[in-house]
């Protein structure tokens, strides 16, 4: 009998896979890595670029009460002058500074997965008191909905977050009239998890204050990068880069960026930071790297703030 | 709210259908291992997209497994795991001089599978689809978003190195070949 070796291969396969069945836990397996790699991509998130946002916008109360807080304030910067001191000195001095008065902040998160559609877009507008550790603002997450490379393009509004921060909780909802959503958290856990609603409580080890402030304490490699302005409206600019060590699910990244800061009163203006993250298995589906972008303005020091718990 | 609850439907698909997917998962992907872990990565894909996909998650699944396969599997750069008994050409062929009987037949098979699995992804993915799943080949193209020529020239392609893997035996009908000599089949 002549068989063709279309005829062959086809009853070939049917003979090989004969009686092959799944594992039971297939599913399952499957729902648990897709949780592992959603909490991978939040904690990263948290941990890796807005770690230090976290830190200078919370955690920094906690930087100038550590043993190993630089005590200085708007006044001893300014007599001291950037030029006196290493970089690291000048920007722990210019956070603690910073840390121990009010201001408005504004903050935009964006995370970019190369070629596909859904990014995410955050641009908070707000007020922060560290010492009373309380801060109220708003919240607009944006959702790429074509194929546009910058935040500019992000057409649909995804949702207007009302956010209140007091002490170790914060506060979410989408409008007046809305109930709270209460999480326990820092203001970037509140920004970065998109209100907070289902993954705060697994990620709060990963975005610890004092886990975040050992990261800032630890920048590396600082450089003075330049000067630019005059007098009152002069602005040091110091780059940094800061290494992550991977892990069994991200590989090894990179934060860099720019922390800008006020030459005269030692306040930080701005600081800019991105991150990489690729995760570190090759058989995890989603192994497309993920891009993070921060950019927080610090302006108004001083601003009254007062804000209340909800129903507080 | 627990996943596989979140997932409604899925498990009941995978009790229902999973016997069919890791086949054609096993033959994309060259093993029952490595088939189980692109089914699971195309399950993972779906839950992922499960609001848009969950009318239909068969089809979606199916077409994601043969997407990761083409795509992934390429990227992963390993060598997959070999069907069946893993003897290489020359020994195929002593064994085939040794032992002319029905034994043919089932090393024919293995050698079969065997080169499938070392095809390039396209190709294999054209062959499983054309052969294993029957579909014509604009439903292949369809399947993995390539044209049908592309689809034509691949399954042109998997099959004539096929034939040459397959050559000491007599597939149509001719009598089997000497084994090799020398580095040639004669």
């Amino acid at each position: 009998m002549t068989r063709t070796i279309e005829d062959l291969l086809a009853a070939s396969m049917r003979e090989e896979v004969a009686g092959l069945t799944p594992a039971p836990d297939l599913v399952a397996r499957a729902a648990k890595r897709h949780r592992q790699r959603t909490r991978i991509r939040l904690a990263a998130s948290v941990t890796g670029t807005a770690g230090i946002a976290a830190a200078v916008a919370i955690g920094l109360t906690v930087a100038s009460s550590g043993p190993g807080a630089v005590r200085t304030g708007p006044g001893a910067a300014k007599a001291g002058g950037q030029a006196a001191r290493s970089p690291q000195a000048r920007l722990a001095a210019a956070m603690t500074a910073s840390a121990q008065l009010s201001y408005r902040l504004h903050l935009v998160n964006t995370s970019i997965m190369p070629g596909r559609l859904i990014n995410w877009y955050a641009d908070y507008t707000g007020v922060y008191d560290p010492r009373t550790r309380s801060g109220a603002g708003v919240n607009i997450m944006r959702r790429q909905s074509g194929t546009g490379t910058g935040p500019s393009l992000y057409s649909k509004v995804e949702g207007r977050i009302q956010v209140r921060i007091v002490g170790d909780n914060y506060y979410t909802r989408s409008g007046n009239g809305e109930p709270w959503f209460t999480g326990r958290g820092t203001l970037v856990q509140a920004l970065v998890l998109n209100g907070g609603r289902a993954w705060a409580p697994t990620d709060g080890a990963s975005a610890d204050p004092a886990v975040l402030l050992a990261a800032v304490r630890r920048l590396g490699n600082v450089k003075f990068a330049g000067k630019s302005g005059s007098g009152a409206r002069a602005l040091d600019t110091y780059n940094f880069r800061y290494d992550i060590a991977g892990d069994a699910s991200v590989k090894p990244h990179r934060l860099t960026g720019t922390i800008v800061v006020h030459d005269q009163s030692d306040l930080i203006a701005k600081i800019t930071m991105q991150t990489t993250v690729t995760g570190a298995h090759p058989q995890l589906a989603d192994s497309v790297p993920l891009t993070f972008k921060t950019v927080m303005t610090f302006s108004d020091y001083g601003v009254p703030v007062s804000v209340q718990a909800p129903g507080g | 709210m627990r996943s596989e609850e979140r997932f409604e439907g899925l498990a009941a698909l995978v009790a229902d259908r999973g016997g069919a997917l890791l086949a054609t998962a096993t033959l994309l992907a060259g093993g029952p291992a490595a088939g189980e872990d692109l089914l699971q990565a195309a399950l993972e894909r779906v839950m992922r997209h499960w609001h848009r996909v969950r009318d239909e998650p068969e089809i979606y699944l199916r077409r994601t497994i043969y997407h990761l396969a083409v795509d992934q599997w390429r990227a992963r750069r390993r060598r997959p795991e070999v069907l069946g008994k893993t003897e290489t050409a020359l020994e195929v062929a002593a064994l085939r001089a040794a032992q002319p009987d029905g034994t043919d037949a089932v090393h024919l098979r293995l050698a079969l599978i065997q080169g499938l699995a070392q095809l390039p992804p396209r190709q294999r993915a054209v062959l499983v689809l054309r052969y294993w799943e029957q579909l014509s080949e604009s439903e292949a193209a369809d399947m993995l978003g390539c044209s049908l020529g592309t689809v034509k020239s691949s399954a042109s392609r998997g099959l004539a190195r096929l034939r040459e893997v397959t050559a000491a035996w007599a597939v149509e009908g001719t009598p089997a070949k000497k084994p090799l000599v020398n580095g040639v089949w004669s």
